[in-house]
């Protein structure tokens, strides 16, 4: 019969990559019975034996608080592995060793400690006396460089040896402060004559019910009965209140300080942990003020890029759209649906379809600042704002992914557990510009600001910003109250992209856009179309489309604006894009559109377009998400604010002669 | 060193200022968040599946950002009646 050997240790450690130089290609992947947690399995075969290895979840301890905890437990407290390996990182010794003393605690005797990625630490000036390492936790201890397969060999021998009985082991137990260690003399006193003393360690179950693990307590419950349970659990509650902390923390706490005692004995750093260039720039790109500043410079170079190689190719895509209307044009006799094609679809989808270069360079651009870590850098100096203005720190997320699309922004408040934070961050969320209403500002900024298109789009989205945080400092001091909460992100590795990830993953989001044209942008088009075309053509004042904007003219008089942005916005309710194709439609060209408003009447829409109404999308997720009261707050307070926005800028700027 | 690092946490102190602070490295402070998010007194702040799981997935320009950093967030915990029922 083949022996068993389980692989635990934390994740990200190597244990991935000792399984596969132990197995080679004969590997099993399934499932845990009962849950959906991946079990893998593998064959090896050593001086004549085979072994069967199985790669139990990366945990960092082994409470019961995650299924993968709970399934690594089980299968060591079953006993069910001949020989365990314990892999072990030796840049971070002391967290990894952590796990290490709850697998000792179990009574466990069969244990061999990989210790992996021994060169990097060495690298790094952590010098391990490995040999007195194994006289000290007891057990045997295999340095390794598991990715240049250096002391596979050798664990393998110590695997075979542990299954032949040829290594005989004493297993350090963490000890704990006196009164710590009264209380498991205790309770191992009270379980000595049940059931539970010949199949578990004594030790480990008294220090679990120290630490109230939900599962231990129903076991001890039925072997001990409640009445002594009670007692038990009423001593522990008398220590807690004495240590004033929760005995869980408390032993974690001290089995920290053990291992902490045990690496003194066995680990040098020879020279000073200094800081890396990593860590240098890290200090500089979240650094509160410079990583503000860093942060607007970024993304100006990302305006600046997407615009200088994107406008071109707009332009010739334009001039496509308008060529293949011309020829097209002569080929339909019908008028009606010559009208419908050209002026309808190809003016309005062809308007939006342009803007794909700048819409892939953009995602281009973003794919990239998120593969080389520097988005998560970005996000630390937002989150640190925004919590300045009140924001729970929670909403930082949904805040992050608004940038993207505020619908799925919505829907990710489900993971703040406080219905204030909740609300105000749905509320705030629709005021972080999403991608959609980058075309309408790249639309703008690129035909009317023919030079700084980078710096208008980048004023319109640390307007809307700087927007959103003022609304919700407005709304937590006012509306709904919340308590600040401190927040810790941790940072990825920087990492040079890899070209062919970040290429599929902005066609990946790009295609979506192209999607988009083919269906809403579409449809809505060939409403415009035909509302600009009946009951008479526009131009004399009694189409549908000039009615409807008659209505509104009045109003965006205020802002400097006619009745053809109130229909474009308008028809931007369904889909923010819409607001490119109904000008494409009305004017039928992007020189027409130029020649039709000043650049600050295009400020002004931009910044209108940014900040008015959310799409009926988000709208419809705030409902799902909240209720009816909300989502039409949030449709009147955007309209509110985005009129107040637009009327002082075209005030202003008239006064200052623009 | 688990408590120092929850206590610093809750001031609202960032891993590389509790690292430099406790004189250990990143990796071993990020290891005690894990230990103590095991225990329950931190939580791992899920940044949701984005754009996979939106079921407005047609419509939208499928632009959802990739947030790579973890995320944790101290859990309010007081003795003798806290965040959980298995607390004391």
């Amino acid at each position: 019969m083949m022996k068993v050997i389980a692989l635990a240790g934390n994740p990200n450690v190597g244990k991935t990559t000792i399984f596969n130089a132990l197995t080679g290609l004969r590997q099993h992947v399934g499932n845990w019975p009962g849950v959906t947690v991946e079990k893998k399995e593998g064959v090896f075969e050593h001086k004549g034996q085979k072994f069967l290895v199985v790669d139990l979840p990366g945990t960092y301890s082994l409470t019961t608080h995650s299924i993968d905890e709970l399934v690594a437990r089980d299968f060591l407290l079953k006993g069910s592995a001949d020989v365990v390996v314990n892999v072990v990182d030796a840049t971070a010794l002391m967290r990894n060793l952590f796990l290490t003393m709850e697998i000792l605690e179990m009574g466990l005797k069969n244990v061999i400690i990989a210790l992996n990625k021994i060169d990097l630490a060495e690298k790094r000036g952590i010098q391990i006396n490995v040999k007195r390492m194994e006289e000290i936790l007891g057990v045997p201890v295999v340095p390794l460089n598991a990715r240049e397969g250096i002391g596979i060999d050798e664990l393998k021998d110590k695997i075979v040896q542990m299954t032949r009985g040829e290594i005989k082991t004493s297993p350090i137990i963490p000890r704990y402060d006196p009164e710590v260690e009264r209380e498991i003399r205790h309770i191992e006193d009270a379980l000595k004559g049940t059931e539970l003393a010949r199949d578990y360690n004594l030790r480990w179950l008294a220090v679990k019910l120290l630490q109230r693990d939900d599962g231990v307590i129903k076991l001890v419950l039925r072997h001990l009965g409640s009445e002594k349970l009670d007692e038990i659990m009423r001593h522990i509650g008398e220590v807690e209140e004495r240590y004033r902390r929760a005995m869980d923390l408390i032993i974690a706490s001290q089995k920290y300080e053990f291992i902490d005692g045990l690496m003194h004995r066995f680990v040098k750093y020879t020279h000073e942990q200094g800081e890396t260039l990593s860590d240098q720039l890290d200090r500089f790109l979240t650094h509160p003020v410079y990583g503000l500043l860093a942060l607007f410079g970024v993304f100006y170079l990302l305006f600046k890029f997407v615009f200088a190689l994107g406008l071109p190719l707009q332009e010739e895509l334009d001039v496509v759209f308008s060529s293949f209307g011309e020829w097209l044009a002569p080929q339909i006799a019908n008028e009606t649906l010559r009208g419908l094609v050209v002026d309808g679809i190809i003016a309005g989808v062809g308007s939006v379809l342009s803007f794909f270069p700048l819409v892939f360079l953009l995602f281009l651009a973003l794919s990239i600042l998120e593969d080389v870590g520097y988005m998560a850098r970005a996000a630390v100096v937002m989150e640190r704002i925004m919590r300045k203005f009140g924001l729970p720190g929670k909403s930082f997320i949904p805040l992050v992914l608004a940038f993207g699309c505020n619908v799925p922004a919505v829907m990710a408040t489900r993971t703040l557990d406080d219905e204030r934070d909740r609300i105000i961050t749905m509320l705030v969320n629709p005021l972080i510009p999403c991608s959609a209403r980058l075309s309408v500002i790249s639309f703008l900024a690129g035909a009317f600001f023919a030079s700084h298109q980078a710096l208008v789009a980048l004023s319109i989205y640390a307007t809307a910003v700087l927007l959103a945080l003022l609304v919700a400092w407005l709304l937590s001091r006012f509306v709904v109250r919340g308590e600040e909460s401190p927040f810790i992100i941790e940072l990825p590795e920087y990492l040079i992209p890899s070209w062919k990830t970040v290429a599929l993953h902005s066609w990946e989001r790009s295609k979506e856009f192209i999607k988009k044209a083919g269906t809403i942008i579409l449809l809505g088009s060939v409403v415009i179309w035909y509302l600009s075309s009946y009951p008479v053509q526009m131009g004399t004042g009694g189409s549908y489309a000039e009615r409807l904007g008659a209505l509104f003219e009045p109003y965006m008089k205020l802002m400097g604006l006619d009745w053809k942005a109130a229909v474009s916005l308008l028809f931007g309710i369904i889909a923010k894009e819409n607001v490119i194709s109904t000008y494409g439609i009305i004017y039928g060209s992007e020189e027409a559109i130029a020649g039709a408003m000043t650049p600050l009447q295009a400020y002004v829409l931009g910044m209108v377009t940014t900040l008015y109404v959310p799409c009926i999308a988000t709208i419809g997720a705030i409902r799902a998400e909240s209720n009816w009261k909300w989502a039409a707050f949030t449709v009147v307070y955007m309209i509110g604010l985005a009129s107040l926005v637009g009327i002082l800028i075209w005030n202003v700027g008239t006064a200052l002669g623009y | 060193m688990l408590e120092k690092v929850l206590k610093l946490l809750e001031g609202g102190k960032g891993i590389d200022e509790i690292a430099r602070e406790l004189r250990v490295p990143k990796e071993e402070v990020v290891g005690a968040m894990e230990v103590l998010a095991d225990l329950g007194y931190l939580e791992r702040v899920e940044s949701g599946d984005s754009c996979a799981a939106c079921p407005l997935k047609s419509v939208c320009p499928g632009s959802c950002f990739r947030f790579k950093g973890r995320v944790y967030q101290p859990v309010d915990f007081r003795l003798g009646g806290g965040k959980g029922t298995f607390k004391p």
